[in-house]
């Protein structure tokens, strides 16, 4: 730090960062992998005359920290000789912190053997394989904590520890109809304590009968159609066809749909829609974020006006407004982008019973395969797990490979009723060049009419 | 780097191992990022790594470590792994002698300078500019590097391979009436880019596709861009080849060996020695030599693709197909080079075929396809109509259904625009294909 200073840097980080835990996969009943991990690394991010320059290194001895120093000071200096005026970096002003912070877990998994999570995907995978039709079962689990430090030359030291851990079963079912996959997961920033062989065996066997329905589903329609959401799918949507779109730097370069539309109305009165890290125990939670900002919830649209973005230092500076530590990079190899932790829309004021009712042919949709968003021009997509007809108001047939796209301005404003439930327990990750955790979720919302493909 | 390699297979052995494996890997690379019209972000990161697969009575055990003097813990790591494991009849590979491949290393990558980085990015950034002023370069930018991989074992391979490879991307936006985008990408392992050239895709692209119009819901005629079929294949029909995959029943093409699977006109191939291809090596991650597997010849399908742990599993032979994505995680099959092959015609016949058609640049939601069944929904954003052979307006964004193994019975025309589309350990060497009958929603 005192080096970088003396050579004239406007700013400094220097984060390291350690990954230490374990990962098991079963495949069709046997053990497959077993890896246990443990790396330290890590990135120096240098500011100079407005230019960037940013090294990284597995190297932690003397002389790896100095030639990541030396690195990110060449590159600064090469980008600063080049740069035009108008394009200077700058960093929106903070409050430098010094904290620790310890997420602790209540079991930690580092005290539980090899053996014991070895028995645990044994026991599930078991469980599964012995539903209806089953073909074959993988099932996988980790833990890793991750602890990061960040010392800044303004004076930022702050460092923190957190835990997280998942377990997944997924399997392929078989009928006369065909093949599905299908798969359940639990996960969260937690520890051991997660971890139920019951729960997991219960929802993978649960999760294997909605894959045989939907085979024995009709191909589902295509065209425009009233649909219901559940919580999971909600989270997606709340993620693929908003939150990216309010990420600070998809804005400043002009690739954001939501350019210029803070204080306006994108959305139905009814909804708001937010990204919180501090929720405790969602998988994208985290204390603070990789810029040393303390991690907070941001209201990004507030009855249906965008009131907030998620923002990193740099693009708060280059759009004026307050960062609000939006920070994350995937490990100590990659610079921290604005990502988001967990996104969701807040709870509504429906019933279950008034979300169905008054629809005369809709599609209940649940669950989801993942989606992709575009959003320059303002459209998404996303594929999800189950899918049923709704007619005059009751769930009716089976639907199998439904999909969900449309333009993210106009589907916003034709969400007509949002639930009284609510959750975000469900673990995802979110790529973006680098992939980051993070949750996802909200309450059964139902939207007036969507763009619905059929597989 | 082998006679570490070397050393960390003595230690193994001396701790217990029946039989061990170092695979270590070291990799350097320089990027710039393009953000919003700006050029920014240069890095530099390198890192290095050794990993140890071991045999201990017959059972397998992993890890990794990040320097020789972490090693010892490491090893015993994998011996305490591989009591919890099951016996399994899996030997390490034989010595063997290994083709050099041409066109995977170049001086003059090695030679790069981060100021030339950033000099190509401007090239890319005035070339999309000169297509047209309202266009801004909001995302892209350029990476080089260069890595090196040995791998030894204790049943006699020693091999040690070197390579390079440079990246460049542009994606653009054009604001009028309505945002219209473009991208372009390209990959290579030797210094052999055009970064103008990438520049003015990306800007044509944008140009050509403002003001975009509806089109019904129907089955129709796709052109599908290298792009968007490297996006399906990848997802869908890459998986649904790998022997383990098939052998467990998850593969449409399970117990089709043998039978016509695709039209006659596409085949594919699996070749870790293509020339400056994007996954070729001397060498598959378990060091077992490099080869070209036919997998679906004319349509027919004749092979899948194996590592030595699935082919041990599944009773076959393997094909030199073990990837491993970094030295965090022991190696699983991987294609390398997958090539579609067949007659390949011009774009301009393509299209020329085609009497009410779409061609399909860019397809959003492909890793949600189901490589089980093969059943995909994607949108696509980027899309023009054709009519009577030509290539006509520019269309809003549309869905496409379906399910792949279907479409490629299907595909009626390979396109000689073929490019090397990076993913997956390597790459998906295609060019455009034209199917029948996709289901259109508009």
């Amino acid at each position: 730090m005192e080096k970088a200073v003396k050579e004239g840097v406007d700013y400094c980080d220097l984060r390291t960062e350690r990954r230490h835990g374990v990962s098991l996969e079963f495949k069709d009943g046997e053990l497959h992998e077993a890896i246990p991990g443990d790396e330290k690394g890590l990135c120096v991010r240098i500011l100079m005359k407005g230019a960037w320059g940013i090294a990284s290194t597995n190297d932690l001895s003397a002389g790896g920290i100095d030639r990541a120093l030396s690195s990110a000071l060449r590159l600064a200096r090469a980008m600063a000789a080049r740069q035009k005026r108008g394009d200077a970096s700058k960093l929106a002003p903070i409050r430098p912190e010094k904290k620790r912070v310890v997420w602790k877990t209540k079991i930690d998994p580092h005290s539980i053997s090899l053996e014991e999570k070895y028995s645990y995907l044994s026991r599930i995978s078991r469980a599964v394989q012995a539903a209806p039709s089953v073909r074959s079962v993988t099932a996988r689990y980790f833990d890793g904590t991750r602890t990061m430090e960040l010392l800044s030359s303004e004076g930022t030291d702050v460092s923190f520890e957190l835990t997280r851990s998942l377990a997944d079963v997924s399997m392929v079912v078989k009928s006369d109809k065909g093949i599905l996959s299908n798969r359940a997961t639990i996960g969260g920033t937690a520890g051991w304590e997660l971890h139920d062989a019951e729960k997991l065996s219960g929802k993978g066997v649960e999760a294997a009968r909605v894959a045989l329905a939907m085979l024995a589903g009709r191909t589902a329609p295509s065209g425009r159609f009233p649909v219901v959401a559940d919580p999971v799918l909600t989270g997606v949507f709340a993620h693929e066809a908003v939150g990216h779109a309010t990420e600070g730097d998809i804005i400043v370069s002009g690739d954001s749909c939501l350019e210029g539309k803070l204080g306006k109305r994108i959305a139905a009165p009814m909804l708001s829609l937010f990204d919180d890290p501090t929720i405790p125990g969602a998988f994208g939670s985290f204390p603070y974020d990789d810029e040393g900002l303390r991690g907070r919830r941001k209201a990004l649209i507030e009855k249906g006006v965008l009131r907030n973005l998620i923002l990193d230092r740099e693009s708060a500076a280059r759009l004026e407004l307050e960062p609000n530590g939006g920070a994350r990079a995937e490990s100590y190899g990659a610079r921290p982008l604005v990502r988001m932790s967990n996104t969701a829309i807040a709870p509504g004021e429906f019933s279950p019973g008034e979300i169905f009712e008054g629809i005369k042919l809709g599609i209940y949709a649940i669950g989801t395969r993942g989606g992709q968003v575009d959003t320059a021009k303002g459209s998404f997509q996303f594929s999800c797990r189950e899918a049923y007809l709704i007619e005059t108001g009751e769930v009716t047939s089976p639907l199998k490979g439904l999909a969900l796209s449309g333009r993210i301005l106009e589907t916003l404003k034709e969400v007509d009723a949002i639930g009284r439930d609510f959750r975000v327990e469900d673990p995802g990750y979110c790529g973006k060049g680098q992939t980051v955790p993070v949750g996802d979720g909200g309450p059964h919302i139902r939207i007036h009419s969507a763009f619905v493909g059929g597989g | 780097m082998l006679s570490i390699g070397e050393r960390t297979v003595r230690l193994a052995i001396s701790k217990g191992a029946g039989e061990a494996e170092a695979f270590l890997s070291w990799g350097a690379g320089t990027s710039v990022d393009i953000e919003g019209g700006r050029i920014s972000y240069p890095s530099q990161g390198s890192a290095s790594g050794i990993s140890i697969r071991l045999l201990c009575k017959k059972r397998a055990g992993f890890a990794y470590c990040t320097h020789e003097d972490m090693l010892g813990n490491a090893i015993e790591m994998a011996l305490e792994i591989s009591r919890i494991g099951k016996e399994s009849a899996f030997h390490f590979p034989p010595k063997a002698r290994y083709r050099r491949p041409r066109g995977t290393f170049d001086e003059k990558i090695t030679a790069l300078t981060p100021d030339e980085a950033i000099r190509f990015s401007h090239e890319m950034i005035s070339s999309a500019r000169s297509v047209s002023p309202g266009i801004k370069v909001s995302g892209g930018g350029v990476d080089f590097g260069r890595s090196e991989s040995a791998i030894v074992n204790s049943t006699g391979v020693e091999i040690w391979d070197r390579g390079t490879m440079i990246s460049a991307g542009a994606s653009v936006n054009l604001k009028g009436r309505t945002v219209s985008t473009g991208f372009d990408q390209s990959s290579s392992r030797v210094m052999k880019m055009d970064f103008g050239g990438i520049g003015e895709r990306a800007a044509r692209m944008a140009v050509d596709s403002r003001n975009p119009v509806s089109t019904e819901t129907a089955r129709r005629a796709v052109i599908f861009s290298p792009e968007a079929v490297a996006a399906l294949l990848g997802s869908v029909t890459v998986p649904s080849l790998y022997g383990e995959v098939v052998g467990r029943g998850q593969s449409v093409y399970t117990g089709k060996l043998g039978q016509q699977v695709t039209s006659p006109g596409i085949g594919f191939s699996d070749d870790g020695l293509f020339p400056d291809g994007l996954g070729t090596s001397a060498s598959d991650d378990e060091g077992v030599p490099s080869q070209r597997t036919v997998l679906i010849e004319k349509g027919v399908l004749r092979a899948f693709l194996y590592d030595v742990h699935s082919a041990v599993k599944m009773g076959a032979e393997t094909t030199g197909s073990a990837g491993r994505s970094s030295y965090r995680v022991p190696p699983e099959t991987g294609s390398r080079n997958f090539i579609v092959e067949g007659r390949l015609l011009d774009r301009c016949k393509l299209i020329s075929d085609v009497k009410e058609g779409l061609l399909v640049h860019e397809v959003l939601g492909a890793h949600t396809a189901s490589s089980v069944s093969g059943d995909f929904s994607v949108s696509a954003p980027l899309l023009f109509r054709i009519k009577d052979g030509e290539l006509g307006k520019p269309l809003k964004p549309v869905m496409l259904s379906g399910n792949i193994p279907e479409l490629l019975k299907n595909v009626t025309g390979l396109g000689s625009d073929r490019k090397q589309n990076p993913g997956y350990g390597g790459a998906i060497v295609t060019g455009s294909i034209r199917a029948e009958n996709v289901m259109v929603t508009g």
